[in-house]
């Protein structure tokens, strides 16, 4: 575990990687991670002053909301799971189909989704423009007033702050050889190995970043989400989906981008069988053959990346 | 009607102009390349200058790669001495005053850069032959590397002349069980940090060993992850007290960090994928590591990026359609140095860094560089550089198989990439050869491109490119080609690319981390392919599969102790050579692909062997053609009935080491010539004293 200094004191947990990327017009600051924090547990920023960021993306739940959809403002529900924020600072692009290029960009949009929190952008400015506390603090922050643009910013150096990491599996792959169980050691192996995991759920985020279509969005003869393609418009786009982190995966069901998977134990049936037949559906998915056993060790493989998550920089 | 009839026309019309345009664009990049081979491989400046010419007549709206092609035009006639090279010059910056780089060329040439003049009092000279993985110390005098024929790390004393080695390794006794790779030599030249593998603990380590006490002093373990698969040494900080690695990692992403030299305690600064950082450096000042890197993980060109050591901070320094790679900073630090190919050629750039940021644009200060492989810059400003020569060439040999007599002289027919061709395979109607060409001069290659050469033009045009390939096959309806090797996340795995168009497919991905020997064949029918997987149960032999390539459904065919896979003729039998691993005696053997015993064909005992990647059928099925060695150097090819007739040895000049290919009129025999090396050490000097001051 590294202690950083980047303006605050962040403690980067073991297994990540020290350079954080920060945009230079956003330096992280300890006033505007506070701010952010605070915002994103307060319902100001929704229409009704019912919810909040952390409404579903519960830090005690490793920020989701153990719902399959999103459920938000007068109970409307969403389209898609709220994924975990856990290490989106390393992330090249944000929401399931990577819609967003940067975390300023996204942590807007769902203030503006009627689905969503649905104050508006503008009515978020106005109320905290409303507010004296708020406005001092963007002034210090900041150095001006509120605007939509320091929400942003403020928002996201909260964000990128969410770390996870020093689980079991990080310990073991810095050189502790009793860090993992035998059963978790045997379902690493399958996880690089026989099932072929680690193709996608890769590196320091166990996510590739990249998308892929595996076929979980086709259902009874037709794309329910179209995905990457919404944002693309390319072909091989239909129905592809951001990899997702596994670290604290066992702490983030149900699964896939529609939550459609209750357990680690129906993803893992779900992708021995090969997923669903599909067009255009992502050429590493096929039939795995795992055995019991050998799917018992991947779960206890999966449980291994529960670790430490720290957020707010401390 | 009649409307819709016209519109479809229309539409088809404007799709054949759009497609007609495509292919004159794709043409005239081919013709540009095919100029630069001329000129940059062939050294034939002549023929360079016409294809050049004819690039620029032809190249249309595409004012770019027209000017690129003046500029190199010109850069032909300089090297000859003739001043239509100025006139050239001057007409790049006349007529295409936005094509910048083309014009900062232009410029450079005919008046020397405001900063360095391009090449003036450039000194480059050959210092040593010998191994490139390490690097220079701070004042030049010594150099690390591998003695490969010991596999121990030494240094190379320029100031004496004399080599010393600092590990035990016997000498001659060969890089087997364990030796050495990268190293790099600390600033002082006191220490030397080098990559050890253990074949026995099967795993890469980080070691440092001291230089002037050796033997008293043995070298020390200083860090080994059992979650990585390689480690190097890339730079020692100025203080000496940490190390600048890049790491392998087991989920085939890599690490660049820092390994303290004191306690070897390992901070990750970044991952990456697959193919990772290039090469690394520490700032004079210590506060940075530059690096190299491919821009996304789906490219091969690089970039160059600064990192502040303290993981506060990146800085994209160079980014540029064009390869860049880093050879080193300045001295003082005030520059970074890189090789581009953005003139054409790899050349030395610059660009000024202060601060933690890089000021104004790269510029030329050597318009070519012997190569973009740095060993380092010393502290008066001389850079070293490792070149790597292949010698490995495609050999077309005519034999009469029933006589076993040669036909004809053999023949090196491919003179593109030459020095760097490999593993031939003839089309199906006899025209073409499909073959491996290393096109990276680095010792760790990053890209190989399919080549087929036509035999009727004698001419090779670039196919697929991966990162990795080490078989090609083509399809029996000659429409694609069947690769073994890597994708760019690093996965072994079976491919398929398109002949004309070079689009890569993968068949089957097998995701393991070090194994490139799957050699996929096709079924004649082509609906069906085979390859070779070690096996899971620790036996350490292999299993050969069947795939259906329509349905992608496997099975296993047979496993063993299993060589290449050759597919019968008549699609019933695989031929491979298979070692007794207690006598080491050799076997060609047949294996029914439907079911039952294999039969032994030829058995020879050690200390002869059969060359595993041998064993290729004649046309009517009824023999094989194999290599019998007897080493250290003898390699014979001989046919052998597969009915248990006599074997007859062919009159073929045979290297041995490699696949053979038969032509369809079964005389042709096409195979490579040994895979050789050479590897040698040059210094720039006189040319970077004027970038020491700040910019």
């Amino acid at each position: 575990m590294i202690r950083l200094l980047i303006g605050l004191a962040i403690v980067i947990p073991l297994g990540l990687d020290l350079y954080l990327p920060i945009p230079e017009d956003n330096a992280l600051t300890a006033a505007k991670v506070r701010l952010g924090r605070d915002l994103f547990r307060n319902a100001i920023l929704s229409r009704d002053r019912t919810l909040a960021c952390a409404s579903c993306h519960d830090p005690r739940r490793a920020f989701t909301d153990g719902r399959s959809l999103a459920v938000g403002v007068d109970g409307k529900v969403g389209t898609r799971n709220a994924p975990t924020l856990i290490n989106r600072v390393y992330g090249r692009s944000q929401f399931w189909d990577g819609r967003a290029h940067s975390l300023e960009q996204q942590v807007l949009e769902p203030i503006e989704n009627p689905r969503e929190l649905g104050a508006g952008v503008d009515t978020a400015v106005r109320r905290l423009v409303s507010s004296p506390l708020y406005r001092l603090r963007f002034r210090v922050a900041f150095g001006r007033d509120v605007n939509a643009q320091d929400l942003a910013r403020a928002l996201a150096s909260y964000v990128r702050t969410i770390l996870g990491g020093d689980s079991p599996f990080d310990r073991y792959a810095n050189g502790i050889a009793n860090a993992l169980s035998d059963e978790a050691r045997s379902g690493l192996e399958i996880f690089r190995g026989k099932a072929g995991c680690s193709t996608c759920h890769s590196g320091p985020t166990m996510s590739d970043e990249r998308f892929h279509n595996t076929s979980v969005a086709w259902q009874g003869g037709e794309w329910k989400d179209l995905g990457r393609f919404l944002v693309t418009g390319a072909a091989q786009d239909r129905g592809a989906f951001k990899t997702p982190t596994l670290r604290e995966v066992d702490r983030t069901a149900p699964y896939m981008h529609d939550g459609s998977l209750s357990t680690l134990d129906a993803v893992i049936d779900y992708y021995d069988r090969g997923g669903n037949p599909a067009p255009s559906r992502d050429a590493d998915l096929k039939p795995l053959g795992l055995t019991a056993d050998e799917k018992r060790q991947l779960i206890a493989f999966l449980r291994s990346l529960t670790g430490m998550v720290r957020e707010g920089g401390f | 009607m009649r409307a819709h009839l016209y519109a479809a026309c229309a539409i088809l019309l404007l799709a054949r102009v759009a497609t007609a345009q495509q292919k004159t664009t794709l043409d005239v990049e081919m013709e540009f390349r095919a100029a630069q081979q001329k000129e940059l491989v062939d050294g034939d400046l002549r023929g360079a200058i016409e294809k050049y010419r004819a690039v620029v007549s032809q190249a249309g709206s595409n004012r770019a790669i027209a000017a690129k092609a003046l500029v190199r035009m010109a850069e032909c006639y300089q090297k000859q001495g003739d001043t239509e090279a100025r006139r050239l010059f001057e007409r790049v910056i006349r007529e295409y005053p936005e094509q910048q780089e083309a014009v900062a060329l232009a410029q450079a040439r005919l008046k020397g850069s405001p900063r360095t003049p391009v090449d003036s009092g450039a000194v480059v000279r050959k210092v040593w032959a010998g191994d490139i993985l390490g690097t220079i110390s701070g004042d030049g005098r010594r150099l690390s590397f591998t003695d490969w024929s010991s596999g121990n790390v030494a240094v190379h004393d320029f100031a004496s002349g004399t080599d010393r080695t600092l590990t035990g390794n016997k000498p001659g006794s060969g890089a087997r069980n364990a030796f050495a790779e990268e190293s790099a030599v600390s600033k002082d030249g006191k220490q030397v940090a080098y990559t050890w593998y253990d074949d026995n603990a099967r795993r890469y380590e980080l070691r440092i060993v001291n230089v002037e006490s050796g033997s008293t002093n043995p070298p020390r373990l200083l860090f080994h992850n059992q979650d990585q698969t390689w480690i190097a040494p890339w730079d020692w900080s100025p203080d000496g007290k940490w190390l600048a690695v890049t790491a392998s990692r087991k989920d085939l992403t890599t690490q660049l960090g820092l390994v303290s030299t004191v306690d070897g305690s390992f901070r990750v600064l970044k991952s990456t994928g697959w193919s990772g950082p290039g090469k690394v450096f520490f700032s004079p000042n210590g506060k940075y590591l530059a690096f190299d890197a491919p821009a996304t993980d789906t490219t091969v060109q690089h970039d160059i990026f600064v990192l502040a050591v303290d993981g506060s901070r990146e800085v994209p320094a160079v980014v540029h359609p064009s390869d860049d790679l880093l050879m080193g900073w300045s001295p003082g630090g005030t520059h970074l140095l890189f090789a581009s190919d953005r003139s054409g050629s790899f050349g030395l750039w610059a660009l000024a860094f202060d601060d933690g940021k890089t000021r104004g644009a790269p510029f030329l200060i050597k318009s070519s560089i012997e190569s973009n492989w740095s060993m380092g810059v010393t502290r008066d400003g001389a850079l070293y550089l490792g070149t790597s020569t292949g010698n490995t060439n495609v050999v077309v040999a005519s034999v009469d198989l029933t006589t076993g007599k040669e036909l004809a002289p053999s023949a090196q027919p491919i003179q593109q990439f030459v020095g760097s061709n490999a593993s031939p395979d003839w089309s199906p109607d006899g025209k073409q050869i499909a073959f491996i060409a290393t096109r990276e001069p680095r010792p760790r290659n990053r890209a190989q491109v399919v080549g087929i050469w036509s035999r009727e033009t004698g001419t090779v045009r670039e196919n697929a490119r991966l990162p990795y390939v080490n078989s090609v096959k083509w399809n029996p309806d000659g429409r694609s080609l069947l690769l073994g090797g890597k994708d760019s996340k690093g996965r072994s795995g079976i491919f398929l690319a398109d002949a004309q168009s070079g689009a890569v497919t993968p068949v089957a991905l097998t995701s393991l981390e070090n194994f490139v020997g799957h050699f996929p064949q096709w079924s004649p029918d082509g609906k069906k392919i085979f390859y070779r997987m070690p096996s899971m149960d620790g036996s350490g032999g292999s299993t050969f599969i069947e795939r259906d390539v329509a349905t992608g459904r496997e099975r296993e065919v047979s496993r063993g102790a299993l060589g290449r896979i050759s597919v019968s003729p008549d699609g019933e039998w695989i031929a491979t050579i298979t070692v007794d691993s207690s006598t080491k005696a050799s076997s060609l053997i047949l294996i029914p692909i439907k079911g039952g015993d294999s039969r032994t064909v030829l058995r020879v005992a050690a200390p002869q062997l059969l060359g595993v990647l041998t064993a290729t059928w004649t046309r009517d099925g009824r023999a094989l053609i194999v290599n019998k060695a007897s080493p250290p150097s003898v390699n014979e090819l001989w046919v052998v009935p597969i009915d248990g007739g006599a074997p007859r040895k062919l009159d073929v000049a045979f290297p041995g080491r490699t696949a053979i290919s038969l032509h369809p009129d079964g005389r042709q025999l096409a195979f490579n010539t040994a895979v050789e090396r050479k590897t040698e050490v040059w210094v720039l000097e006189g040319v970077l004293s004027s970038l020491a001051s700040k910019p």
